[in-house]
């Protein structure tokens, strides 16, 4: 039949442990792609006014 | 002699500024569900086997009614690796009311007793409440689903809430003008089981190409190129790294004036077709097909649908 129904399921701790971890790497990865637009404004406004100086 | 006078500088400036991206002002992305939209136009049609009738009546301006029969072989789960089917016929009765844009209510009933509904509705101008749900006469074989979609400036944000105590997020924004990053996380409380999911999507005018991983072992990438105003072609890799499952697909979305013709063909040895042509206004003509080589599975499928 399906495998998947008579999965052992992980330990309670175990699991909560894991699913802290998953979404502190969830807010991690948010927070990196939320501050990748104002880097990428801050590196071309910084080339802008180097071009502006030549 | 004439000679070309060369451009001014200031067009070539101003041309150059016109390529400066503004990383304050992005565009809004495609919600993280729809991430592989494209690829699953072409690659995914709706394809069924014997013959489909369906008629749809508005009513109103807002609300339709739905009648649908299907006759033909259904897939019976069996032990060996033998595909048995059984003749089946099903009568589907289905309402939709559209306020467009704000509602949306969509069910949908058939004769054994499953139900079919769906909701969506604006709660405000940037929050989107939506619900689904799949009940059936079997006990604990009934579903549901709620979802809250948040959407940004540039940026999507979702949360879900489903029956077994599942519970999901999800993140979506714009880097540049082209590219979107996204991730996921998820939690089947029933199973004690938690994962996380990264995405991208980066499309032009006339490709997408998307990539997406998750701690459940599922690659997929996808690719869709528009060769012309009528063809697109797609492929798509999908591979899961724990059970060593992998698919490689590669299919073709043809857009005529009165009809649409898509196919595609994969490492399984699966060979499909799904062919929708407009016979008249509100009449239309379908036909699919799906070789299975491998599995020895050969479905052919014809319709027809009335109504808008």
């Amino acid at each position: 039949m399906f495998p998947g129904m008579f999965m052992r399921k992980p330990d309670k701790a175990a699991a909560l442990k894991q699913l802290k971890s998953h979404a502190a790497m969830f807010g991690a990865w948010v927070v990196v792609i939320r501050v990748t637009p104002y880097v990428l404004h801050f590196l071309s406004t910084e080339k802008e006014e180097l071009k502006l100086e030549l | 002699m004439a000679t070309p006078i060369p451009p001014p500088p200031a067009a070539a400036a101003a041309a150059a500024a016109d390529t400066k991206v503004d990383y304050l002002n992005l565009p809004c992305p495609i919600p993280f569900e729809e991430l592989h939209r494209e690829a699953m136009m072409s690659l995914k049609p709706d394809l069924f086997e014997g013959m489909r009738f369906d008629f749809t009546k508005m009513l109103n301006q807002k609300f339709s009614l739905n009648h649908s029969v299907l006759m033909g072989p259904t897939e019976v789960p069996s032990q060996s690796t033998e595909t048995i089917k059984i003749p089946t016929a099903h009568y589907e009765f289905g309402s939709t009311f559209i306020d467009h844009p704000r509602l949306l209510l969509w069910g949908r009933i058939l004769t054994d007793g499953r139900l079919n509904a769906r909701v969506k509705c604006d709660l405000s101008e940037n929050l989107t409440f939506k619900a689904n749900a799949q009940l059936t006469n079997e006990p604990h074989m009934s579903h549901a689903m709620i979802n809250f979609d948040y959407k940004g400036k540039d940026y999507r944000t979702q949360f879900q809430l489903g029956n077994g105590a599942l519970l999901g997020a999800s993140y979506i924004q714009s880097v540049t003008q082209h590219l979107s990053l996204g991730g996921e996380v998820f939690w089947a409380g029933q199973h004690r089981k938690s994962g996380i999911g990264y995405a991208a999507r980066y499309n032009t005018d006339k490709s997408v190409a998307t990539g997406q991983v998750a701690s459940t072992g599922m690659v997929l990438l996808s690719y869709v190129q528009k060769v012309s105003e009528k063809v697109s072609l797609a492929s798509e890799f999908m591979c899961n790294y724990l059970s060593r499952d992998v698919t490689a697909s590669f299919g073709y979305d043809y857009i005529l004036r009165q009809c649409r013709l898509r196919g595609k063909i994969d490492s399984n040895g699966c060979v499909a077709a799904f062919l929708e042509e407009r016979l008249n206004m509100g009449l239309n003509f379908i036909l699919s097909a799906e070789l299975d080589h491998r599995k020895k599975d050969y479905k052919f499928g014809f319709g027809l649908t009335v109504g808008e």
